[in-house]
């Protein structure tokens, strides 16, 4: 017993404090992004402290008005309830944009199709479409297996925002708690089709173009491919612009180098890269 | 004195949980008749003109309850009976071990598995009827790995409990172990077995990992074991983390929190009931 | 007699099927992460979107988790079945305690995990920390430490408390220095079947203790840390195929924890058992 207390308690020392904690919340979307950003940053600013967690994008922006965090990762914007609230308590949040995301649709690589348009996106979604057949007659007459990210994920929330205008998603469409689960079921699956990031493509699944765009790096930032979205970070700037470790590493995330890395893991940059 | 407050300290706990999920839970009837609630199939949180139906969720934590219930009572009945009064020392020793290995390992590590593996396996076996992998039968599975060893333990339990005369009275009037078995022994155990019924079910029903990551997530009343479902726990465990505080929906989400309560407070005082009633 | 042959033989078979089935998928589990596993991955942080390095965070961080759990539900719990078996006659009072006691037993994960989330990381302002998940965990562990505890006490023969009065100790003398170590290799096994429950726990951990990403380990327990269930879901959940690998050797690692518990317990029985004999 003696020996379990001293063991625990110099494991609690093992860990010491230089400076204090950059605190980043919010988005699963945007974490992947700021994790290698963490790791870059902290490369060159070995003195940094970082945690990142996840959880989505309404936990990251609650948690700038607790002043629980420092950065809150969004892969959506402000919602007008949260403007209200700012209004409120007399805080003034401001979004850097520090990447764009392409919402790719895919299906599995047997499917014989190759392209589809937002139209057919809706009318899927909303159930007013159940069979393949309805979509391109030369596809066979079985049941479309729709999936989605749950109603917890920024994804889900842009895809119902833009693409479904609102309406709201057929019982039987499947939310599935990751896109991970996503990519995995179309694999899978020779009649499913799902909504994923782009950086989520592999090349195990097909990648269609939505109204005859390629979901191309190149395409969304020229704005051509019609499904896509800007990743926010927001900070709390009531008191003036981020300065100390927030501004520095959002300076960072922003420059060539940090933009470099967004495409590494298969966002787009929303700044020159090198 | 000390040892006095630290059992205190239970019910205090006890008291404090019903509390803190009560009290958020019941301000979504601020926003939403309990009728909507209870009996509207459609849960859309997160739209402007937001819904708030659990029935869809419920039906699927019946459905995926249902069918492991079905898989697992057996199969651990079959088990238990077999450690009760068929085996040996060294075998009893060693699947006793392994149903006890099998309760503890992490639902999340078997969510993982029937995510990759048994959701291609059910695709390519049966692919007429199976139009998602991830589904009622999936969890199904998943669960059932849980629930088993937890029914075999109790039952072993319940049939051990049965005192040894009875047993041995039959055996010496001539009876074969097989008809004592099923004439004296279960009909004795009854109440226990029940009471490991009850508990189990539980077990399932208060699951989160397994189906949040299986189940199929999609909200709506299933039509076959192979349609995706989404239990009420997957949809706490789904959005509890994105959820605005003291929003409609978090409350809304802490009110199922309240129906998962009240459901194995329900459960938990039959079966302390039917244990009681057992010993007179 | 013939149908009892059959009867054992059938039951027997699919008892063994079960069994074979359950280690066959624990066996890949493990097996399939095996060679993921080096002093590397063990001791580093992740790196590379998590497609290098290792899991060492979350190693520690469930170390923490545990040990916070513990610390509040050993005590504690030893304590209340102190009060269940030496302290309390068979009044109502004891009934409530022991009613309370299985309705936490039962109650579902994710509703501890609201809990400690209303009441830890909102109301006492914890945040996501560990201490919050720690202290989640703990109530969690608490109802079973608390039975487990009770049958071993129960289970010390009544001589002992009797012999040791007639020398002349008074109560609290008799129950903590003869009865509790006379049961603490029961009591201790109890706990290691509760770390083993434990261990795995995800969803409380999600919304009370768990970050998906630290670059240092907590240096206090008002800070959040990594945990290995909680890590397994984000790797299994948020990350492209390219880190199956090091998902497949995170759960290689817990399964091979969870393994080596149960085993200590196992062992731990045959040797209670040989005792008695003996």
């Amino acid at each position: 017993m003696k020996s379990f207390v001293t063991v625990f308690v110099l494991l609690m020392l093992v860990g010491t404090a230089f400076g204090s904690t950059l605190v980043i919340k919010g988005s699963n979307t945007v974490y992947p992004v700021a994790q290698l950003w963490a790791e870059a940053y902290k490369e060159i600013n070995p003195d940094a402290e970082i945690s990142i967690e996840g959880a989505g994008s309404s936990t990251g922006i609650k948690a700038l008005f607790n002043g629980q965090t420092d950065i809150a990762n969004s892969s959506r914007w402000i919602k007008s309830s949260e403007i209200e609230q700012m209004n409120k308590e007399g805080k003034y949040f401001i979004p850097f944009i520090v990447a764009y995301d392409g919402i790719a649709i895919v299906v599995n690589k047997s499917l014989e199709i190759e392209n589809i348009t937002v139209q057919q996106l809706y009318d899927i979604y909303s159930g007013k479409v159940t069979t393949w057949n309805q979509i391109d007659s030369s596809l066979p007459k079985v049941r479309i297996v729709p999936l989605s990210r749950d109603n917890a994920s920024g994804t889900f929330e842009y895809f119902v925002e833009h693409v479904m205008k609102g309406e709201k998603l057929a019982p039987q469409v499947q939310q599935l708690a990751s896109t991970r689960a996503e990519v995995e079921q179309v694999m899978q699956n020779r009649y499913a089709i799902g909504y994923i990031g782009m950086g989520y493509i592999t090349e195990d699944v097909k990648a269609l173009t939505v109204e005859n765009i390629e979901p191309t790096v190149a395409n969304v930032n020229s704005g051509a491919y019609p499904i896509s979205r800007p990743l926010f970070m927001f900070v709390d700037a009531t008191n003036g612009l981020p300065t100390g470790v927030t501004g520095d590493f959002l300076r960072f995330a922003l420059s060539p180098e940090g933009q470099s890395a967004v495409l590494s893991v298969g966002y787009v940059n929303a700044y020159g890269i090198e | 004195m000390l040892v006095t407050g630290a059992a205190l300290l239970t019910m205090v706990i006890l008291f404090g949980i019903f509390f803190f999920l009560i009290s958020d839970g019941v301000r979504v009837f601020g926003k939403i008749s309990l009728r909507e609630f209870f009996l509207s199939t459609r849960w859309y949180p997160t739209y402007e003109d937001a819904e708030f139906g659990i029935l869809a969720l419920l039906s699927g934590t019946l459905a995926v309850t249902g069918l492991t219930l079905l898989i697992s009572i057996p199969l651990g009945f079959i088990s238990a009976i077999f450690l009760a009064e068929f085996g040996n020392r060294k075998t009893h020793d060693f699947l006793k071990y392994v149903f006890e290995l099998t309760a503890g390992i992490p639902s999340v590590v078997l969510g993982s598995f029937g995510l990759k593996y048994i959701s291609k396996w059910l695709m390519d076996l049966f692919p007429m009827k199976v139009w998602t992998g991830l589904n009622i039968l999936n969890a199904s599975l998943m669960l059932s790995v849980l629930a088993i060893p937890y029914f075999v333990t109790l039952i072993e339990d319940a049939l051990k409990a049965v005192p040894v005369d009875q047993k041995e009275a039959s055996l010496a009037l001539g009876a074969n172990m097989t008809s004592t078995l099923f004439r004296v022994l279960i009909p004795q155990a009854r109440s226990g077995i029940l009471n490991a019924i009850i508990l189990g079910t539980n077990r399932i029903i208060g699951e989160t990992m397994v189906v949040l990551m299986i189940a199929g997530g999609a909200t709506m009343i299933p039509q076959s074991i192979f349609d995706p479902v989404r239990p009420l726990t997957a949809a706490i465990a789904g959005e509890m983390g994105e959820v605005e505080l003291a929003s409609t929906h978090y409350f809304a989400l802490f009110m199922i929190g309240v129906v998962l309560l009240m459901i194995s407070l329900i459960f938990t005082v039959t079966a302390m009931r039917l244990k009681r009633g057992m010993r007179r | 007699m013939i149908i009892d042959r059959m009867a054992k033989i059938v039951f027997g078979i699919i008892s063994y099927l079960l069994v074979t089935i359950i280690l066959l998928i624990v066996g890949f589990l493990i097996l399939s992460g095996l060679d993921d596993i080096n002093l590397e991955f063990l001791t580093s942080f992740p790196r590379n979107s998590m497609t290098e390095g290792g899991i060492w965070p979350s190693i520690l961080g469930t170390v923490y988790f545990l040990s916070i759990a513990l610390l509040f539900s050993v005590p504690v719990g030893i304590l209340a079945a102190v009060y269940l078996s030496e302290y309390s006659k068979e009044n109502r009072l004891q009934r409530l305690v022991l009613t309370a006691n299985n309705i936490l037993a039962g109650i579902p994960s994710v509703v501890f995990g609201m809990f400690g989330l209303s009441l830890f990381s909102i109301t006492f302002g914890f945040g996501t920390s560990v201490i919050a998940g720690g202290l989640t965990l703990g109530i969690m562990s608490l109802p079973y430490i608390i039975s487990n505890t009770h049958e071993s006490l129960v289970a010390v023969p009544k001589s002992y408390r009797e012999a040791s009065m007639a020398l002349g100790a008074n109560k609290a003398e008799t129950t903590f220095k003869i009865v509790i170590p006379a049961s603490s290799s029961r009591i201790l096994t109890g706990v290691i079947i509760a770390i083993g429950r434990i261990i795995g726990e995800t969803a409380p951990l999600l919304f009370t203790g768990a970050a998906f990403y630290i670059t240092r380990n907590p240096s206090s327990p008002f800070e959040p840390a990594m945990a290995l269930p909680t890590h397994i879901f984000v790797l299994s959940a948020i990350y492209p195929d390219n880190v199956t690998p090091k998902l497949e050797g995170s759960v290689s690692v817990l399964l091979i924890i969870v393994v080596a518990l149960f085993m200590s317990v196992a062992i731990r029985r045959r040797r209670e058992s040989r005792k008695m004999e003996g």
